[in-house]
């Protein structure tokens, strides 16, 4: 805990180094989707929504409101592609490209932020 | 309390470890899935559970699922559920509440807010354990339940506890493309019925109305509550108004039907009456109270003033 920082603020510092770490897996899970022309398979689809879907529960708590709205907005669109044209749409896409440069700036930041913070332990 | 977080999401579990656990006076215990959970619960050194945060989707079973299954257990009748989910539609808001969840909350949430939702639950769980303590079978049976105080009823389609109820309708007044109406039941001369009914008499027609009620709203998609004072609460989704006069001609011959055992007050059969339909479009979150409250006191309005035009009429004829 920094000089000064309350509890609370620690405790949420301590779960956002936690995500950071996950954020890269996730954003593996979700990358393929960009690359399937046609339906994605489960194989690809499966991790991709789940970890699209647990990034938008968790991120907003952490103090990354975007990227939880990038996740969310990905999800649902990935769900309404399948449920009409079963491809991923050029909208879609758009999402989730914006999804992985918002995860990718929460990941550079926190690498960013890791020698100060060192510095100040 | 001791809590139980059910969650996929590690992250979430852990978030909630080190808010809940070290910040508040309760404990914690974490599973990352319904089967998890389960198993942990049926070991004998599982500490007692006094609340749950269930995440919903999960994987195999969800945590509707498992909702339904803790309040069906009989161990957890009474304990609360809050419901912790990035899914925000209707359909699942409306499937928690049903299933026995008593607050329900989205993610991504804010951590003070988990705190405050959980310290309302406590109280909420505190109270209950009192009525519980009043119903049980081996405590007094000539305590009766307060005439104005709500009750928990068991085992009635779509009949929620009003803690649940007025958590459940600051849900649904956000969703813009399914609105609701809420109407208010209530079953008149309540006030002497109370005064003269054993308490076991009172419990069974409170119980047997909201069983008449549910049954008569069988076609439509809805949550009710009994919000004490002999008046019950219906959120009934708007796309498919109710009649509400019809709905009350088929409840009291129902009643009529049924004749339940009770005092009749002056020889009278037990009648319902309703109040109008209040709209719940449009209102803010913390607005939907003031309509939950316009019902309540609408429908004991109306029953008031239908004793007043029946004496009217009788002193009328008396006089004629």
């Amino acid at each position: 805990m920094r000089p000064g920082e309350d509890p609370l603020t620690a405790a949420i510092a301590r779960v956002r180094a936690k995500f950071l770490t996950s954020l890269n897996d996730r954003c593996a899970e979700v990358a393929p989707l960009l690359s399937c022309a046609d339906t994605p398979p489960d194989d690809i689809l499966v991790p991709a929504l789940t970890a699209l879907h647990k990034t938008a529960g968790s991120a907003g708590s952490l103090g990354y409101r975007d990227l939880s709205e990038a996740a969310f907005g990905g999800e649902h669109s990935v769900k309404a592609d399948l449920d009409s044209t079963r491809s991923i749409s050029p909208y879609t896409r758009e999402w989730l490209v914006c999804f992985l440069q918002l995860a990718e700036r929460a990941m550079e930041d926190n690498s960013k932020d890791a020698p100060s913070a060192a510095r100040q332990a | 309390m001791q809590i139980m977080a059910i969650d996929d999401d590690p992250i979430i579990l852990e978030l909630l470890s080190e808010v809940i656990g070290p910040m508040t006076n309760h404990s914690i215990i974490t599973a990352t899935s319904a089967k998890e959970a389960l198993t942990m619960l049926a070991r004998p050194e599982t500490p007692k559970i006094d609340c749950f945060l269930l995440d919903i989707q999960m994987p195999e079973m969800d945590g509707i699922d498992l909702c339904r299954a803790l309040r069906r257990s009989g161990a957890y009748p009474f304990a609360p559920i809050l419901m912790l989910t990035a899914m925000n539609d209707r359909r699942y808001i409306d499937a928690a509440f049903a299933a026995g969840a008593s607050d329900y909350i989205t993610k991504p949430f804010e951590v003070n807010d988990i705190q405050l939702r959980i310290r309302q639950a406590e109280h909420r769980a505190a109270r209950l354990a009192r009525q519980i303590q009043q119903f049980t079978e081996d405590s007094d049976p000539t305590v009766k339940p307060k005439l104005d105080e709500p009750f928990v009823l068991y085992d009635i389609n779509n009949v929620i506890d009003h803690y649940s109820l007025c958590n459940y309708v600051p849900m649904i007044s956000g969703q813009t493309l399914s609105n609701s109406v809420v109407a208010g039941f209530h079953i008149r001369k309540i006030a002497q019925i109370h005064q003269s009914a054993t308490p076991i008499q009172f419990r069974g027609l409170i119980e047997d109305v909201a069983e008449i009620i549910s049954d008569a709203l069988r076609n439509f998609n809805f949550l009710m509550s009994y919000a004490g004072n002999g008046t019950y609460l219906c959120v009934v989704e708007q796309t498919q108004t109710p009649d509400c006069r019809q709905i009350v001609d088929q409840i009291n011959l129902a009643l009529h039907q049924l004749d339940p055992v009770v005092p009749k007050p002056d020889n009278t059969q037990i009648r319902v009456c309703t109040s109008d339909l209040i709209p719940l479009i449009g209102r803010r979150a913390e607005m939907t109270q003031v309509a939950l409250t316009m019902a309540k006191e609408m429908a004991e309005k109306r029953g008031r003033e239908i004793e007043i035009e029946l004496d009217t009429q009788w002193f009328m004829s008396r006089t004629a």
